[in-house]
């Protein structure tokens, strides 16, 4: 399995991906998750073994450099939409933005 | 990478006397006191609150509707066929805090399944070793995951196969679902090591710590039909625990149908780039 770390996105990569994201919602044909899911753009840290450390740095036990900060489901910095500056289900409290980041 | 990286989670029970200061733990709670009790813990190394049987008391989730910016709570169907009615009560607490739904795929499952994504709830679907009936029904619930356009939060482990085929970097289905033992250590909760994917209690299903590459690698040492299936990587075993005898048919077609669709929405994405702008 690939446990390499997420890779930080550019603003424009953010961008094309999301565009993908909106072309592909256009379709009417795949969910919204479906969509998120196949267009992680490589940033898929929700499930990895070390992304325990994205549910431990959610309520600020480990912090700091090193450490996978990209998802899990309580991970306030990332998480499995994770569609540019951080998502997913527990992000609405911080950081993030858009709509795609939220349902 | 720091060595606190690779710290497990502990789930404790709600009256456990275990302290931890800097170790991440979950708490598991079964009845309101303790609910109430948890819910007011400020301690960081809390990461969530494991709630289990608690969905049919309507005070209890008046008491977790309160607050704000609160810590998450993963909520137990351990019989959603049956408790799927009670998910409404779930959303006002969803306004204040995170809130997951667990459930194994037991008979009826799919009932519940599209009720918590309809009420915008990431789903944890605990596929265990399906029957032909429950691989009907996660049939269905897959179709429901690709398809539907009201599923905008994950159903795992839908969610993670589907991204690991289009080429995220996913962990194992073991990983995905919080069943590896050597990051998920329930070992104070007695026998419930994978209590949500059976729902035969007499069956074993605790595997000891660390030890899924070693289950797999006895799988492929004996020749078990991993040895051949495309989908041994985020697989690892899965299906073949606890029975290691275990048809995995019905789930390569569930396979099938993601790597399908994978490779179908490839194509689609391939159409939108030949697209002029």
């Amino acid at each position: 399995m690939n446990n390499e770390p997420p890779i930080d996105k550019t603003p424009a990569e953010n961008t094309e991906l999301l565009d993908r994201r909106l072309f592909l919602r256009s379709l009417g044909k795949w969910s919204g998750a479906a969509v998120v899911a196949a267009v992680a753009g490589g940033i898929w840290m929700a499930s990895s073994p070390k992304a325990v450390a994205g549910w431990i740095n959610r309520r600020g036990v480990v912090r700091g450099g090193g450490w996978i900060n990209g998802g899990g489901w309580v991970n306030r910095a990332g998480g499995w939409i994770n569609g540019g500056g951080g998502g997913g289900w527990v992000n609405r409290r911080g950081g993030g933005g858009g709509w795609i980041n939220r349902w | 990478m720091p060595q606190e990286a690779n710290k497990p989670l502990v789930f404790l029970r709600a009256d456990s006397k275990e302290e931890f200061h800097d170790q991440p733990f979950v708490v598991v709670v079964s009845n309101r006191s303790d609910l109430s009790r948890w819910l007011r813990d400020s301690s960081p190394a809390l990461q969530w609150i494991e709630v289990e049987g608690l969905l049919g008391d309507p005070e209890a989730w008046a008491l977790a509707a309160q607050g704000e910016d609160e810590v998450p709570l993963d909520v137990i169907l351990s019989a959603p066929g049956r408790e799927y009615a009670d998910l409404y009560r779930l959303v006002d607490v969803r306004s204040v805090r995170d809130v997951r739904v667990s459930m194994p795929a037991a008979p009826g499952f799919l009932r519940a399944l599209r009720l918590a994504a309809s009420l915008g709830l990431p789903v944890r679907l605990l596929p265990g070793q399906p029957t032909a009936e429950a691989l009907e029904e996660l049939e269905g619930a897959l179709a429901f995951y690709l398809h539907d356009p009201m599923v905008e939060a994950p159903i795992e482990f839908f969610h993670s196969a589907l991204a690991w085929m289009r080429g995220a970097p996913t962990g194992s289905l073991w990983s995905v679902l919080e069943e590896d033992p050597a990051i998920f250590q329930r070992d104070e909760i007695k026998g419930s090591q994978r209590l949500l994917q059976t729902y035969e209690p007499h069956v074993e299903t605790a595997l000891p710590r660390d030890s899924v590459p070693g289950y797999f690698a006895r799988l492929v040492q004996q020749g078990a039909e991993c040895v051949s299936c495309p989908w041994q990587q985020p697989c690892q075993g899965y299906f073949k625990w606890p029975k290691a005898t275990y048809s995995c048919h019905g789930i390569k077609k569930i396979f099938m149908t993601l790597q399908t669709a994978a490779a179908e929405i490839g194509r689609d994405l391939a159409e939108c780039e030949t697209k002029p702008v």
